[in-house]
């Protein structure tokens, strides 16, 4: 399968998504990735993020269920699929590549 | 239940938020308004704030997804890959069925020059007779 290219916020939204495991739907992720990145990410792009990650196969999602607050509305859960594991996994061995050898330039500045 | 709660809530979803979130993928509305309505609560927000809160957060939310769907439209590929991705469906055609290809496309060309010319003379005719 070719190499799937991850962008910045579709990175976070992987982890925060792997990271919550069976709760992730919307808000959770939203939070996970505000917690985590410590950025301030508005909702607007977590949805383009997950958007595209379905699009691209690297997460499923299903319906669950709802609670009053939501007027009746179900939750949208998102799980990551082998191949969005694949993807991070890809990505990590690109970003260590990467960094390998120069962490003790980044120590000296 | 999920109908009760619905029932219950939709009165007190703001106009402006059902209004603005039909610009939403219909296939995503449904969850997000829910998420939107959820934080809302959870946020404790009542009133004006509310709804300026929920438009607010309804209308980024679908400016975003609408200019990510609009940006996936208009990306055009490299020159380099359209070249190539021709340049292979051509040789797979004239592979299978070179004189049919020939023809098909001899065809296609001729139509478009036809057209052209067609339009051309229309054009000409209506520029004459208006006395231009």
């Amino acid at each position: 399968m070719a190499r799937v290219d991850l962008g910045d916020m579709e990175h976070l939204v992987l982890l925060a998504i792997l990271r919550l495991g069976q709760d992730a739907y919307g808000i959770p992720i939203l939070d996970e990735v505000c917690a985590r990145s410590g950025r301030d990410v508005s909702r607007a792009t977590v949805y383009v993020a997950l958007k595209r990650l379905e699009q691209k196969g690297l997460v499923a999602s299903k319906l669950g269920d709802s609670t009053p607050e939501r007027g009746g509305r179900a939750k949208r859960f998102f799980r990551m699929k082998p191949s969005g594991l694949k993807a991070l996994q890809e990505s990590r061995e690109m970003f260590l590549g990467l960094w390998r050898d120069y962490e003790s330039v980044l120590d000296r500045a | 239940m999920a109908t009760d709660y619905a029932d219950a809530t939709d009165r007190t979803v703001p106009r402006t938020l059902r209004m603005l979130a039909r610009l939403m993928p219909s296939a995503d509305r449904e969850a997000i308004l829910g998420d939107l309505l959820e934080d809302a609560a959870f946020r404790d927000l009542q009133g004006h704030r509310r709804t300026v809160w929920l438009a607010g957060e309804c209308g980024s939310i679908a400016t975003g997804l609408a200019v990510d769907r609009v940006r996936g439209w208009v990306i055009v590929p490299p020159v380099r890959e359209v070249v190539s991705g021709l340049a292979v469906d051509v040789r797979g055609a004239l592979h299978d069925n070179p004189a049919g290809t020939l023809l098909r496309a001899l065809v296609f060309v001729g139509s478009v020059a036809t057209l052209v010319l067609g339009v051309e003379l229309l054009v000409s005719t209506l520029m004459s007779a208006s006395g231009f």
